[in-house]
């Protein structure tokens, strides 16, 4: 598959990526990359064991690769979770009643993400 | 992409707990850096400690497990790093107080995702620039710094050579009393600080005391020169030199608010002023003479004195502290009296390597760097501090053993990597006091114990040595550990944390215990040796006075007959036999030993039952047979309550009331009355226990 088509499946912005990283070449390489990237795992896995440390983390780090890679609607719904589960002064995540909700839509945009790129 | 280049690639770290963000980042800066990564803040100050200024520049994530980069920050700030190692945040976090929070640790710069590769690789670029511009510029500040003062230097000792050549004098007399000025300057500010002397005003006063005699250009050769005694008049004239060096200063066209000038006027004028107010030309007394010129006096005067001139021979150096200690040179500054006499050893030598070069240089090496580094962390201490480090890590590698810093803030231990390999430990360790696995490594409580105990020593006695077991996979060894407080050095020291080193004795204990274990006991049965048993008794004896003891000695009747008919072998065999049946018949805390040959002694601890139906249970426990041999027991009993006798009476005793007993017929046991004196003389009223027969 084309990153044109790869990118317009999951609703990404290739143009800013090509802009930032340069080469079609880097783009893919990271595209798969991002596939081994074990936050999403690490995330489900910090949660059920109600680490929300670990889990604010592991959102943290997906909004920062999604980011980079322009895949947009991963990197919005990853970036309100993490700040749901960001932790305030006590250590406790700031939203932690809006956590489900948005863990869905992380779920869904991170499968629509891997579906795409796994056809590249 | 730029030439390759033959030069050593610069280092740069990433620290990111993100491995993609690593990946990405270093695909961005590309081949021309060497590439090191952390997956956290730990690691990151891990390979800084281990690789200090080696490391050109760190590309430093926020949010990461373990210690966050802010953390990471603050430790480079405290350890000074921050000044040679330049860092850029990378971070989603785009808040401005993050970033404001960044700068203010000390950060160069801030990249904020997404990452573009151009802004990555010209930050990093222009950050690396801009570092080495900075310290080529620290240099060339340097180098000018430098060069001005040593052209400073150099006119002032072309001048002063130019009187002395006048002078006939060797052109050593003014390195000597700068040397000397130094030396008394230095320690005048060791001792007080009334005069407050900076120690760049010690670099300028001796620069400056080499114009002291600046003024005896204008005195004629005559008088200059003359080989003996001066008349009145002339010795007025010679007398003019300070004033007119004073003037010649005073008239210079600019320059004469220099602080050089202003000092040099100060010595040139008042050298020869006395503090008894007796000297020229003013008659200032006591400190109302610049400390400068009352230094440069004295170093003149010793100087004067111990070189040869057209009028006198050279004085020893003991003479001419003498002569100047008895005033014969005039009266000076008891303090600085006092000065000379702690450094005149200090003088002899210095004044004997004194020469123009180095002295020169060592001076404006002073002043370069007081100028140059007013804070305390240059590049120059973290070269020396990498390279103590490697020496350090070589030594510990070689030593085998397990050395370690502590420091309580940040509360951090850095172990050496034999110990790392050996326990099976990270480099370091955050919050060492309450790591799981050193502690389970160690044991809480011993950690504990001796924290508490570094803690509670003193700057004078900071040392503190024991022998701890800890864990090594898995089974306990024997380490002997050294350790030393570490104190500052305010005026109350606060305890900072330890340093020290464990080596492993294991087998040396191992040896020791085993040698210990041989020497008290019997080698065929295992059991305590007589001495050791006594030893052991009486322990328990002091150990709970108020208790009641049960001491028996015990036969092993026709043992000689067992040895005789059955063989050495089964005599043996029997002894161990029977061995382990007293111990069987007795409790933990109470003591068997085998006495020598047949007889054996058994002393029960603190019992609180009726000691004929104790002694009466042990009896029956231990007759019986083996392999067909009859064992049959004679027994003495002698027994104390409260500390009521003593060992050596309970043995006398019990052995008495045994051959007592076997006079009578062997087996069974008898009680001692306690009559038996020190001199074997026995009034025996023997309660008998039992008759061999009565066994059942």
């Amino acid at each position: 598959m084309s990153l044109e088509s790869c990118y317009a499946a999951m609703g990404g912005d290739l143009e800013g990526v090509r802009g930032r990283l340069l080469t079609d070449e880097r783009i893919r390489k990271f595209a798969a990359i991002f596939l081994e990237d074990k936050s999403f795992e690490n995330l489900g896995a910090a949660l059920e064991e109600g680490n929300m440390a670990e889990a604010f983390r592991a959102a943290h780090t997906m909004k920062g690769i999604s980011r980079d890679l322009g895949f947009t609607p991963l990197f919005e719904a990853s970036s309100a979770l993490s700040d749901a589960l960001r932790p305030d002064d006590a250590g406790v995540p700031s939203a932690l009643e809006n956590v489900p909700g948005l863990l869905r839509a992380t779920e869904e945009a991170y499968q629509r993400t891997v579906e795409a790129v796994s056809a590249l | 992409m730029e030439a390759p280049s033959t030069k050593k690639k610069q280092t740069i770290l990433i620290v990111d707990d993100s491995a993609m963000n690593r990946a990405l980042l270093a695909d961005m800066i590309g081949d021309d850096y060497e590439i090191l990564e952390a997956e956290n803040g730990l690691q990151g100050i891990g390979q800084m400690q281990a690789l200090g200024t080696q490391i050109s520049l760190v590309l430093l994530d926020i949010v990461m497990p373990e210690m966050d980069g802010f953390d990471v920050l603050a430790v480079m700030n405290r350890h000074g790093w921050i000044k040679d190692i330049p860092v850029i945040m990378v971070s989603s976090e785009s808040a401005s107080t993050y970033i404001e929070r960044a700068y203010g640790l000390g950060v160069t710069d801030f990249i904020s995702r997404p990452f573009d590769a151009n802004i990555v690789r010209r930050r990093v670029v222009n950050t690396l620039t801009l570092y080495a511009k900075q310290k080529a510029l620290i240099g060339m500040v340097a180098d000018q710094i430098y060069e001005r003062e040593k052209g400073n230097s150099l006119m002032v000792a072309i001048l002063s050579h130019i009187v002395e050549f006048r002078n006939g004098e060797s052109g050593l007399h003014v390195l000597h009393v700068s040397a000397m000025t130094e030396l008394l300057l230095n320690h005048i500010i060791q001792k007080t600080d009334r005069y407050q002397i900076t120690p760049s005003d010690i670099s300028l006063i001796a620069m400056a005391s080499s114009l002291h005699d600046i003024g005896k250009i204008s005195i004629p050769d005559e008088v200059l020169n003359k080989p003996g005694r001066l008349t009145d008049e002339e010795f007025d004239l010679m007398k003019k030199h300070t004033v007119i060096g004073a003037e010649m200063l005073d008239d210079l066209p600019t320059h004469h608010d220099e602080p050089l000038v202003r000092v040099a006027y100060q010595i040139t004028r008042w050298h020869h002023e006395r503090y008894d107010g007796r000297g020229y030309p003013d008659g200032l007394a006591g400190d109302d003479i610049p400390i400068a010129a009352q230094v440069v006096a004295l170093a003149d005067v010793y100087d004067a004195l111990t070189s040869k001139r057209v009028y006198k021979d050279a004085y020893s150096h003991e003479k001419a502290i003498d002569m100047i200690m008895n005033g014969e040179c005039g009266a000076f500054n008891p303090f600085l009296l006092e000065c000379l006499a702690e450094v005149a050893d200090q003088v002899q030598e210095e004044l004997e390597v004194a020469s123009l070069s180095d002295r020169t240089d060592r001076e404006i090496g002073k002043i370069v760097d007081s100028a140059m580094r007013p804070d305390a962390a240059s590049s120059r201490t973290l070269e020396l501090l990498d390279y103590e480090r490697m020496k350090y890590r070589f030594f510990a590698s070689m030593s085998n053993e397990i050395q370690y810093e502590f420091t309580l803030d940040p509360p951090m231990l850095t172990v050496s990597d034999w110990g790392r390999s050996q326990l099976a430990l990270d480099e370091i360790i955050m919050d060492p006091l309450h790591d799981e696995r050193l502690r389970r490594a160690f044991g809480g409580d011993v950690l504990d114990a001796m924290e508490a105990a570094l803690h509670a020593t003193t700057p004078e006695n900071p040392v503190i040595e024991r022998d701890i077991q800890v864990m090594v996979d898995g089974a306990p060894r024997w380490f002997h550990s050294v350790s030393r407080a570490i104190w500052s050095d305010d005026e109350v020291p606060v305890y900072h944390g330890s340093i020290g080193k464990i080596v492993d004795i294991h087998e040396t204990r191992e040896r020791l215990m085993e040698l210990q274990y041989k020497a008290s006991h019997d080698p065929l049965t295992g059991l305590l040796n007589h001495p050791s048993a006594r030893q052991a008794v009486i322990e328990r004896m002091e150990a709970i006075p108020e208790g009641n003891f049960v001491f028996m000695i015990l036969d092993l009747d026709y043992f000689k007959t067992a040895n005789d008919t059955r063989g050495h072998q089964f005599g043996d065999e029997l002894l161990r036999h029977f061995a382990r049946r007293l111990m069987a018949s007795v409790r933990d805390r109470d003591i068997v030993a085998r006495v020598g040959g047949d007889e054996f002694l058994i002393c029960l601890v603190d019992c609180h039952t009726d000691p004929e139906r104790l002694v009466g249970r042990v009896y029956q426990s231990i007759i019986g047979e083996y392999e067909g041999f009859e064992l049959s027991v004679s027994m003495g009993v002698a027994c104390t309550a409260g500390g009521q006798y003593g060992y050596d009476e309970l043995f006398r005793n019990a052995d008495a009331a045994l051959y007592d007993k076997k006079r009578g017929g062997r087996g069974g046991y008898v009680f001692s009355d306690m009559s038996t004196q020190e001199d074997g003389k026995t009034v025996i009223s023997a309660i008998d226990g039992s008759e061999p027969d009565e066994k059942e």
